[in-house]
């Protein structure tokens, strides 16, 4: 099914396989191909000829759909473009007409030519039967109307397809013919040829690598020479290799087992001395237990003195105000008895008046009296009454007086209490004056408990940290003892193992001796 | 008494009366039984009491504002306007020699007649007056000589001095440095 450049490229040529004139006109007798078959298919030349794409391009569908024919294909090196058209002047010859030694030739170089790409016969018979399925519709279609035409015509597209698979298989067996035809050689060349290889085996198998055979040709007996004697070649590199390896080998495991040696040495030091620095570490963290206890304790402490120093800020806050209010009070009390001494003065003015009063009455009182004396004995009623009146005026001096010594204690007691207060004011001031130092004083002091308070909250809380990252430690130590424990147990394994491999070594070395390069 | 500003009744006017009638009737008697005479106290220096009998005496006022006067004897203080005249005022501490107790113008003024004056005698105080019987009069202590103690008469109760301003006005000292202006007229 390939096109005519190609089937020219591979050097095919049908003149070897082609038979004479009268076996094929016997092959056409046999099938029953008659001249009316070569008519019946000149008449359906037309309706093919107009078909030949449609045909063409069905055939290669279905040739695409399977991937084995799409790679024979591509590696020929072609497209499917190129092939339809080649594949439509196959198609269209035949139903040309002409079927004697010319179309014969044809065809057969046709098969020849596939059998080359690879193309097996399953694909290219079954090609037929694509033909044959795609055709008879046509025909059916154009016919339909008289059935005999329709077989007469579908037996000669029959028979054509017939002869032309006939003469595909020609090509194919013709093929096969030619690969066996290369394969003849004398009996006692082969067993003279096969005496010498199984001496040389044994020599082989004593350990004389030293030999080859004398091969010459290309047939399987001397191939299979070649490949005796490339194989001794590599047998004897190996063993030339596996001596000088084995060597080597005995030479690194004694370097191996002396390393090995100080590292198992290095890894029980390193084991004791794991051990003892996981023995620290837990004095450590016990150590470090007790401290974060210490410091928890510190930290509550530091938070009560907190709580204190607040409760003592706020007390003398508190004193301050209550340093103020008595300020204010002591200052209302000054007020107040100034008020009492201005009042006590003015009941001392009007005291004076009243006392100046009383004593112009006595002297008014003497002077009535002395009127009545004046008077006589008519005046003696009216010297009685100047009598009374110089009484009540003495009374009223007399209590004026006591009055006014009355007022004196109270302006003195008053003064007095006016310096007092006067005192207490001042010494409000000064205790407000110490309050406010000491409350400078317990605020520094509650800053400074404050400042300590979070230094001992940070103290713990690195206490608590570090806490944690030494049984982090000893976890990691624990997991270090563990991984130290099995290193020391490999390494007792690995020089057990190395002490093998020297055996073994040395075994080898002596078996290799058994050979000769 | 009513404490309405209503005049008094007839009734309340009548009971007042009586009153004053049975207290006058009753000092009367006192007197009558102690058959005294009335005398005015008076006190010199800080102590001393004198009595000056009630028929030498006008009147008793307050301290005046006194008017030195140049040219006399010392124990005149000055003179002074004692309804519309002029009244000399003797100052009796510098007549009997007796410390001052209180400044000039703190001192009360009592005014006395005699025969052939009057005046006013400059005192420390008027304590006030005192019924005094003729008879308790007890002779004074001379054992000062000078001419100003010989107008104490004698002593009341062992410490109240009698004065007599007749005595007193014949001291010569009265009648000397053109004083006779002083008299009144």
């Amino acid at each position: 099914m390939l096109p005519g450049e190609y089937q020219a490229g591979f050097g095919a040529e049908p003149d070897g396989m082609y038979r004479d004139a009268g076996e094929y006109a016997q092959r056409k007798q046999f099938i029953g191909f008659s001249e009316e078959d070569a008519a019946s298919l000149r008449e359906l030349f037309p309706l093919i000829q107009v078909n030949a794409d449609d045909i063409v391009d069905a055939f290669y569908g279905n040739i695409q759909r399977h991937p084995e024919l799409v790679d024979i294909i591509r590696n020929v090196g072609t497209t499917v473009d190129r092939l339809k058209q080649t594949q439509k002047d196959y198609l269209i010859e035949l139903f040309a007409g002409n079927y004697g030694d010319a179309y014969v030739a044809r065809r057969l170089k046709i098969g020849m030519v596939h059998n080359k790409i690879g193309l097996t016969p399953r694909w290219y018979i079954g090609s037929y039967s694509i033909y044959t399925q795609l055709i008879t519709p046509l025909i059916f279609k154009k016919y339909w109307y008289n059935p005999v035409k329709v077989r007469r015509l579908i037996v000669a597209v029959n028979k054509i397809l017939s002869f032309d698979c006939e003469l595909a298989i020609d090509t194919y067996i013709q093929g096969m013919i030619d690969n066996l035809r290369g394969v003849s050689m004398s009996r006692d060349s082969i067993e003279s040829r096969v005496g010498l290889y199984r001496e040389f085996i044994e020599n082989v198998s004593t350990g004389d690598l030293s030999r080859r055979l004398e091969v010459s040709g290309g047939d399987e007996l001397s191939m299979l020479g070649k490949h005796l004697n490339s194989m001794t070649e590599k047998l004897a590199l190996m063993a030339r290799d596996v001596k000088e390896s084995s060597i080597a080998m005995v030479e690194a495991l004694g370097q191996v087992q002396r390393s090995i040696n100080t590292e198992s040495s290095g890894a029980a030091q390193q084991a004791a001395s794991v051990t003892e620095t996981t023995t620290t570490l837990e004095e450590i963290r016990a150590t470090s237990t007790q401290t974060l206890e210490k410091a928890s304790a510190l930290g509550q402490a530091a938070e009560r003195t907190r709580r204190e120093g607040e409760a003592g800020l706020t007390a003398v806050e508190q004193t301050f105000s209550g340093m103020l209010m008595i300020r204010e009070k002591v200052e209302g009390i000054a007020a107040n008895i100034l008020d009492l001494s201005e009042q006590t003065q003015q009941i001392g003015e009007i005291t004076s008046v009243v006392n100046s009063l009383a004593q112009q009455l006595k002297m008014l009182a003497l002077n009535a009296s002395i009127e009545a004396a004046k008077a006589g004995d008519a005046g003696k009623g009216f010297a009685v009454v100047a009598m009374e009146v110089k009484n009540l005026a003495e009374q009223s001096q007399s209590a004026t007086n006591q009055v006014h010594k009355i007022l004196n204690s109270i302006q003195k007691a008053t003064d007095k209490a006016v310096m007092v207060t006067e005192e207490g004011a001042k010494g409000v001031d000064q205790g407000m004056r110490t309050v406010e130092q000491a409350g400078n004083a317990v605020r520094s002091l509650s800053e400074i408990i404050q400042e300590t308070a979070i230094a001992s909250q940070q103290i713990v809380a690195a206490v608590r940290q570090e806490a944690a990252g030494i049984d982090q430690i000893a976890i990691a130590m624990e997991d270090i003892q563990k991984a130290t424990s099995q290193f020391v147990t490999s390494t007792q394994e690995t020089r057990k193992a190395a002490q093998n491999l020297n055996t073994i070594a040395i075994r080898l070395h002596d078996s290799s001796d058994v050979y000769k390069f | 008494m009513n404490e309405n500003t209503e005049p008094f009744s007839s009734d309340e006017w009548g009971v007042l009366q009586n009153r004053a009638r049975r207290l006058a009737v009753q000092g009367v008697a006192q007197e009558s039984a102690g058959r005294g005479d009335f005398y005015l106290l008076i006190q010199l220096g800080k102590s001393e009491q004198y009595a000056i009998a009630y028929s030498f005496l006008d009147e008793v006022i307050p301290p005046q504002r006194l008017m030195k006067v140049p040219g006399v004897h010392e124990c005149f203080a000055g003179a002074f306007n004692y309804r519309g005249l002029m009244m000399t005022a003797v100052d009796m501490r510098r007549y009997l020699g007796i410390p001052q107790s209180r400044p000039l113008d703190a001192c009360q003024l009592a005014i006395i007649h005699t025969q052939s004056l009057r005046i006013a005698l400059l005192v420390d105080d008027i304590i006030g007056n005192r019924e005094l019987h003729p008879d308790a009069l007890k002779p004074g202590l001379h054992e000062n000589d000078a001419a100003a103690f010989r107008c104490v008469k004698g002593l009341f109760q062992g410490n109240i001095a009698l004065l007599d301003p007749e005595i007193m006005v014949s001291d010569p000292i009265f009648h000397a440095h053109k004083v006779q202006w002083f008299q009144q007229s």
